[in-house]
C-alpha cells in the first residue's frame, strides 16, 4: 500500500513539475530541449498557448492604433481575460496546488518513516 | 439664532442617500454579528466602520483611519500578523496522522479558479477577477493580501463577501453536499486510526511547508511563512507563553483593528455599485464550487480505493476553520449517530488552510507581474 502511495505521488510530481515550471516561466517551453518541448506541447498544448499569452503585449497594439486611442495600450492587469485564457490558468492553478501538496505529503511520509525508525531504534 | 442652528445642523444637508444606504449596510453587518453570531469579531467592527467612514465629514476628520489603513492593510501587515495567531491556533495533528487528507484541501480550491473564469466572463479586469476569485480561499488574510498586491479597486466588497460567506458556511455547504452525494455515501463510516506522530515531524512540518511553498509559489511565502511560524511556536514546546500570546492577545488585537480599518474601503462612492452585487454573487459561486470540488474529488477517489471515503469530508477542504469541519461532522452524525467524522474533517479543514494560501500564492505568481 505504501509503495502504491509513493508511486502515485512520484507520478504526480513527474507530471506536474513541467506544468508548474510553465506557470512560473512561460518561456520555459522555448528554452527546454526539443524532445521535452515537443512532449510538453503534445501533452499540454492548450496550456502552452495560454502560458505565452501574458508575454504578448503586441497583440493589443493594433487595436489601440486602429481606434486612435492613447499611445500606450492598457496594462494587461486592466484587461479582462477571455474565457479560454482563464481556463488555462484554472488548469495551471490546480496542477500547481496538487504538485505542492504532493511534495508536502511526500516529505511528511518520509519524515514519519525516518522519525518512526529512530523511535524503534531507541526502543 | 439662525446662525447658531446653521452652525450646529448645517452638516445635515451634506448627507446623501448613498451615505444612508451605507449606514443601513453597516447596521445590517452589526445585526448579523450580534443577533446571528456571524463572524462577530470582524463583521461588528466592519459594520461600525462602514457607518463611521460614511458620515458627512471631510477626509481630514477620518485621517486616523486612513493612517491605520496605510500602516496595516496597504502594506499587508495586519493580515500577516493575524496569520501568526491563526498558525498558533491550528493543530496539524489530524493531518499529520493521515497526510493524504491534504489532497482534499487541494481539490477544494477549485472554486477559486472557477470563479476566476466566471469573473472574467462578467467582464472584470484581470487584477479584479483574480482578487475576487480568492474569496473562494475562505480566508480573510489571504484575500486581503492578494487584493492589495494586485491593486484591486474592490477590497471593501471582497472583504464583506469573504467574511460573510465564511459565516454562512453552515447554510451554503449542506445543500451542495446533499446534492452531490447519495444517502449511502453519506453513511460511509471512517474509523479513525490514531498514530503516534513524532514531535520531530510536528516541528519540522511547518519548516518544510514554508520551504516547499516558498520555492514553488514564491507569491505565498509571506503568508505561509507567518502561518507556519505561528504553528512552530505552538509545536516547539519551549515557547508556550509566546504561542498563547499569538493565539489570544495578538490575534484579538489585530482582529480589532482589521475590521475597523477595512471599512476605509467601504466608502459609498467606491462600495455602492452593481459590481459589489456581482462580487457577492461570485463569492457565493466560489464557495459552492470549492465545496463541490472537494466532494467530487472524494467520490473520484472512491472509484479506485478499497477503503471507501465518506465524500462529505471533501467539503471541509474549504479553509473556513473550524466551521466547515463542524458542519460536516454534524451532517455525518445526523445521517448516522454512530458515525464520528470529526478527526477526518479537522484534518481536511486544516489542510484547506494551507492549500488556500498556496492557491493565493499561485494567483499572485500568475498575475502580480502583469499589474
Amino acid at each position: 500500500m505504501k509503495k502504491k502511495i509513493f508511486a502515485v505521488l512520484a507520478a504526480l510530481l513527474i507530471l506536474l513539475t513541467p506544468l508548474c515550471a510553465l506557470a512560473d516561466n512561460p518561456d520555459a517551453v522555448e528554452t527546454c530541449p526539443p524532445m521535452v518541448q515537443s512532449q510538453l506541447e503534445a501533452a499540454e498544448g492548450s496550456i502552452t498557448e495560454n502560458a505565452e499569452i501574458p508575454e504578448a503585449p503586441e497583440a493589443a497594439e493594433p487595436v489601440s492604433e486602429e481606434e486612435g486611442a492613447s499611445e500606450t495600450s492598457p496594462a494587461k492587469g486592466d484587461q479582462a481575460l477571455s474565457f479560454g485564457e482563464s481556463l488555462g490558468y484554472m488548469l495551471k492553478g490546480m496542477a500547481g496546488i496538487f504538485l505542492v501538496t504532493a511534495i508536502i505529503i511526500l516529505a511528511v511520509v518520509l519524515l514519519e518513516k525516518i522519525g518512526g525508525k529512530k523511535k524503534d531504534g531507541q526502543a | 439664532m439662525a446662525d447658531f442652528f446653521q452652525s450646529l445642523l448645517g452638516n445635515v444637508t451634506n448627507v446623501t442617500w448613498q451615505m444612508a444606504v451605507m449606514w443601513a449596510i453597516g447596521a445590517l453587518l452589526i445585526y448579523l454579528a450580534i443577533k446571528k453570531d456571524m463572524e462577530p469579531s470582524l463583521l461588528l467592527p466592519m459594520g461600525f466602520g462602514a457607518i463611521l467612514v460614511n458620515l458627512p465629514v471631510g477626509s481630514e476628520a477620518l485621517a486616523p483611519i486612513k493612517t491605520l489603513f496605510d500602516a496595516g492593510i496597504e502594506n499587508e501587515l495586519f493580515p500577516l500578523l493575524l496569520f501568526i495567531g491563526i498558525g498558533a491556533m491550528c493543530d496539524f495533528g489530524p493531518l499529520l496522522n493521515d497526510p493524504k487528507l491534504m489532497l482534499f484541501g487541494a481539490a477544494a480550491q477549485f472554486g477559486i479558479f472557477f470563479t476566476l473564469s466566471m469573473a472574467s466572463v462578467f467582464g472584470f479586469s484581470l487584477r479584479d477577477a483574480a482578487s475576487i476569485a480568492v474569496i473562494g480561499a475562505a480566508d480573510g488574510p489571504t484575500s486581503i493580501v492578494v487584493a492589495q498586491q494586485l491593486r484591486s479597486g474592490y477590497l471593501g466588497a471582497i472583504m464583506v463577501a469573504a467574511y460573510s460567506y465564511m459565516a454562512l458556511v453552515p447554510i451554503v455547504q449542506p445543500p451542495v453536499i446533499r446534492l452531490l452525494t447519495t444517502k449511502k455515501e453519506r453513511l460511509i463510516r471512517m474509523p479513525y486510526e490514531q498514530k503516534n506522530v513524532s514531535k520531530t515531524t510536528r516541528i519540522l512540518f511547518p519548516i518544510i511547508v514554508t520551504m516547499v511553498v516558498g520555492i514553488i509559489a514564491p507569491g505565498a511565502v509571506a503568508l505561509i511563512g507567518f502561518l507556519m511560524f505561528g504553528n512552530l511556536l505552538r509545536e516547539c514546546g519551549v515557547l508556550d507563553s509566546l504561542s498563547e500570546t499569538a493565539q489570544k492577545v495578538l490575534a484579538n488585537l489585530i482582529t480589532l483593528f482589521l475590521g475597523l480599518t477595512i471599512a476605509w474601503r467601504m466608502q459609498a462612492a467606491a462600495f455602492l455599485s452593481p459590481q459589489t452585487l456581482l462580487i457577492l454573487l461570485l463569492g457565493l459561486i466560489a464557495f459552492v464550487f470549492d465545496t463541490a470540488g472537494g466532494v467530487i474529488f472524494a467520490k473520484a477517489i472512491n472509484l479506485f480505493a478499497k477503503k471507501k471515503i465518506n465524500p462529505m469530508i471533501g467539503a471541509c477542504g474549504i479553509s473556513a476553520f473550524p466551521m466547515s469541519s463542524r458542519v460536516v461532522h454534524k451532517m455525518g452524525l445526523k445521517e448516522d449517530p454512530q458515525n464520528f467524522l470529526l478527526m477526518h474533517t479537522v484534518g481536511v479543514n486544516v489542510s484547506g488552510q494551507i492549500a488556500s494560501v498556496i492557491a493565493g500564492g499561485l494567483i499572485l505568481s500568475f498575475f502580480a507581474g502583469l499589474v
